[in-house]
């Protein structure tokens, strides 16, 4: 990976013509320059030249971002803006730690899978006992910083739908088995969204075998730990050796696991095997556009959806065509596409919980296009945006908007709820 | 830039009226508001981002008081670096005063505050039917009081004219704290002396905008594009006379150059033919049957000047495609080498083909690519020298180059910049274009209304004045 100071030459590429600032979701909220790429970037060469001292205004300033990469795909000059605030971040966490809750709260549970696995059984206890209403109804909650009101409305503010099989439950002619990445929110909180994408697959006849993976490594190499995010990475790698095909339906898994190449390229021993795990890599709507899949049974009632492109599905991955394509070709919907679809939605994985304002506004913005739209479901591709978009919607007055994964209405969810 | 002890003090002080919210003074703020698009830095002492022509007021007469410099920045597009805190001082930024106060469709203008980005109002006042037509390629993202303080242009420049040609009236906050309103709502007013021209392009050395009434047309319901080809771009600079004389005025005349073309084909693979000199992009506007009327004239121009190969977009996804060949030049070149510098000289149209000539000449004399690209109707030309600017041998043939191109564009009838301002790249070469009586005249005017040389020191003209 380069450093920062050899992505310098990259950075000086930006001319400052501002077309950041139009695309920034931050930036059209603040109108802060220190948000846009281009401010973020002449900060990072006044470290780099010396002119400034990493303190807590340039901490401020590189995780003042979402990471959604608008910044980067709407740049004339390609002044590829993610990889230099990612090494930037990288390089800033060498000389500072990161706050406590951060590193071994969130980081630390999501490294070890045996931690990970007893948190997300606490706080579905929390959630399942009704120790959160109580919470809730006895006010108890407006004690709590605003990082952690936010981080409880995203989990429990309404509770996912269990997934229906009316149509999917059939299995397919068997075609092969594939492996099935299990991301963190299909792993704990989010179960259903799992099962829909392993029903869907079996309707097409694929067995999915799902190896007890570790975390994809993305949040630690966003907050700057690249050592644990590379272990995780060889970890993965060697689970999933045997396998031909990964299928995910997490947009940020699947964009993380198809770095694993770029992540591990100074690794002599890893980066040939990071290489052929990337290749197999494939998200869910890619993979069954890819082989074809079995016409989906009609809904009962039409229903209109718009669809959310997930920032790491549509930038992350390039894959905007086929989530729709499979949309179009349930019969019944009605897809109505809503201004900006790519903006992001405000979600930014832990950005929702480490910036609650920031996260809503850009929320509320997303929340009106998707309401404008008339679309009585919106469907997504990424369980950080399923619960933004949920939270965002629901701070919204006069709409019953349901929100779900793109598997969850091909699985046949949607009937249910039209 | 002023002493920290003042400038700690400055801040002090506009926080005592103005929200500390709004008032940044962290290193990482400065230099977040210390440059534009012409990539040149300069930190500012503080950033204040304003709110009403009354807070405008109160911080030009502190800033008179404490003798600190107030620099007027919108977005921070601007490619002359009039909107770079030059001398230090207060940056004091517009994008928070955002509202477009009134949209009078009945009279046809609108009222908005200077940090409106220009893109939104064109796109509010559409909303009713109207239309705003000035669009510097920027207009997504730079603001009102940016394109009224650089009279700002763009390519419908030759039909529709320019910035200037849209303002009815103003709100100026004078250098002394006065707020002083300047024409209004009617078409025609000759009530006192026309001073909203006085104000605009003035580069935010005269007073600071903080309103504008500005004159809307009836939208055009129709538009049609064409891409046309020729072998030489003589024949594309006739073909451009030849439309005009025969009564048809395209809203847009577009003219990219043989390396532009190239650039654009290698990196998009558009199909472009890379052996013809010049392509023009040609846009006709108005009402259904003109434009067909108007399309197939200059369509018809175009075969007999003898054009290989004439480009008749059917709907607006086959002129998008058309389009695409056009905004991709900027990106195309940046990528050739690591600095481009756009120049913006403006040529009576008749001397185009002599303007390119002499350019490719400069091109040759100081052995640097230059691509040219531009406005064809009104003689506003592009050319991008492209080089390395941490590369200082090279630097200096590039000055050499702009100084020479300056002198031809002068030589010809034209001038130092056509839409982009002078500021801080082009005030070296004021004297090649303007008699020293003129510029004397200029800076008179400057120590008149602002004697203590409060507003934006240091551009246009030199630091003294």
């Amino acid at each position: 990976m380069e450093s920062l100071k050899e992505l310098q030459p990259a950075l000086w590429r930006c001319n400052k013509c501002g077309a950041c600032t139009s695309v920034c979701p931050l930036y059209r909220q603040t109108r802060d320059e220190l948000m846009s790429a281009r401010g973020k970037l002449s900060v990072i060469d006044a470290l780099l030249e010396g002119h400034l001292k990493p303190g807590k205004g340039y901490e401020e300033c590189l995780y003042n971002c979402l990471l959604c990469q608008a910044c980067a795909a709407g740049c004339a000059s390609g002044v590829p803006t993610t990889e230099i605030f990612l090494a930037a971040r990288r390089e800033l966490a060498k000389i500072k730690k990161q706050s406590i809750f951060l590193n071994s709260v969130l980081l630390g549970v999501l490294a070890r899978p045996e931690l990970l696995k007893l948190g997300v059984s606490a706080l579905r206890l929390y959630r399942d006992t009704g120790l959160h209403r109580l919470c809730k109804s006895t006010g108890l909650f407006k004690l709590l910083p605003s990082s952690l009101q936010r981080a409880q409305q995203l989990l429990f503010h309404e509770p996912h739908p269990g997934t229906g099989t009316k149509h999917a439950g059939k299995t397919g002619d068997f075609r092969g088995k594939v492996a099935y990445f299990t991301g963190c929110a299909a792993m704990g909180l989010m179960p259903q969204v799992g099962k829909a994408t392993r029903r869907l697959l079996a309707y097409n006849g694929w067995e999915a075998v799902t190896p007890r993976n570790l975390c994809c490594g993305l949040p630690h190499r966003i907050y700057g730990d690249v050592a644990t995010a590379c272990t995780l990475a060889k970890k993965n790698i060697d689970l999933f050796k045997d396998f031909d095909i990964i299928v995910t339906d997490c947009a940020t898994c699947g964009a993380a696991l198809k770095e694993y190449k770029n992540l591990l390229a100074g690794d002599e021993v890893y980066k040939e095997r990071a290489n052929t795990f990337s290749a197999k890599v494939r998200d869910i709507s890619e993979f069954l556009t890819e082989q074809g899949y079995r016409p989906f049974s009609p809904l009962e009632n039409r229903v209109s959806v718009t669809y959310h492109d997930p920032c790491h599905l549509a930038r992350g991955q390039g894959i905007r065509k086929q989530p729709r394509q499979l949309l179009n070709a349930i019969p019944g919907v009605k897809l109505i596409e809503m201004a900006n679809p790519e903006n992001c939605c405000g979600g930014g994985g832990f950005f929702q919980i480490t910036h609650p304002r920031l996260s809503a506004k850009v929320g509320s913005e997303k929340a009106k296009d998707i309401i404008n739209t008339g679309a009585a479901m919106v469907i997504t591709a990424c369980p950080v945006c399923i619960n933004q978009l949920k939270l965002s919607l629901s701070q919204e007055a006069g709409n019953n908007i349901k929100t779900f994964h793109l598997s969850e209405i091909l699985a046949g969810l949607a009937s249910e709820f039209n | 830039m002023t002493n920290r002890t003042v400038a700690g003090a400055l801040s002090g002080e506009l926080k005592q009226f103005i929200e500390p919210a709004r008032v940044l003074d962290s290193p990482e703020a400065r230099i977040a508001y210390s440059y534009d698009a012409t990539t040149r830095q300069s930190l500012p002492d503080v950033v204040v981002k304003v709110k009403s022509a009354a807070e405008v007021a109160e911080i030009l007469k502190l800033a008179g008081r404490l003798q600190v410099p107030v620099v007027p920045r919108g977005a921070g597009t601007g490619l002359s670096g009039g909107s770079i805190p030059f001398a230090g001082g207060i940056a004091m930024v517009f994008t928070e005063m955002r509202s477009i106060k009134e949209i009078d469709q009945e009279n046809m203008v609108a009222v908005c505050e200077p940090g409106v980005v220009t893109g939104n109002l064109q796109k509010e006042v559409e909303r009713q039917g109207l239309f705003y037509p000035p669009d510097p390629s920027s207009l997504n993202y730079c603001t009102i009081g940016g394109n009224l303080a650089e009279n700002a242009g763009g390519p419908r420049g030759m039909k529709y004219g320019v910035t200037k040609d849209y303002v009815l009236g103003l709100e100026v906050v004078l250098p002394n704290g006065d707020i002083v309103h300047l024409g209004g709502k009617q078409i025609k007013n000759v009530t006192g002396y026309n001073f909203v021209q006085f104000f605009i392009g003035s580069e935010g050395t005269l007073g600071v905008i903080t309103e504008a009434t500005l004159k809307l047309l009836p939208a055009p319901p129709a538009r049609k594009t064409m891409a046309v080809t020729f072998k030489s771009i003589d024949r594309a600079a006739e073909t451009v006379n030849a439309i005009l004389y025969s009564g048809v005025l395209p809203a847009i005349l577009e003219l990219m150059d043989q390396k532009s073309i190239n650039y654009v084909e290698d990196y998009l693979h558009l199909g472009l033919p890379r052996h013809v000199e010049a392509m023009l992009i040609i846009e006709v506007d108005g009402m259904p049957e003109a434009v067909e009327a108007e399309t197939s004239k200059v369509a018809m121009l175009c075969k007999k000047m003898r054009a290989e190969d004439i480009n008749v977009a059917k709907d607006n996804p086959e002129a998008e495609q058309l389009w695409k060949a056009r905004r991709a030049v900027s990106p195309a070149i940046s990528r050739v080498r690591p600095t481009k510098i756009g120049e913006d000289i403006c040529v009576p149209r008749s001397s185009i083909p002599a303007m390119v000539r002499e350019i490719r000449r400069v091109e040759e004399q100081f052995d640097l690519p230059i691509v040219i690209f531009g406005h064809a109707g009104d003689g506003n030309l592009h050319p991008n020298i492209l080089t390395d600017k941490r590369d200082a041998q090279e630097m200096e043939r590039v000055e050499a180059a702009i100084e020479a191109i300056f002198e031809a564009a002068v030589k010809l009838g034209g001038t130092l910049s056509g839409e982009h301002g002078i500021g801080l790249s082009k005030k070296p070469f004021l004297p090649i274009d303007l008699s020293p009586q003129t510029i004397d005249f200029m800076r008179a005017m400057k120590k008149a209304v602002d004697p203590a040389n409060i507003l934006n020191p240091g551009k246009i003209f030199g630091s003294e004045l």
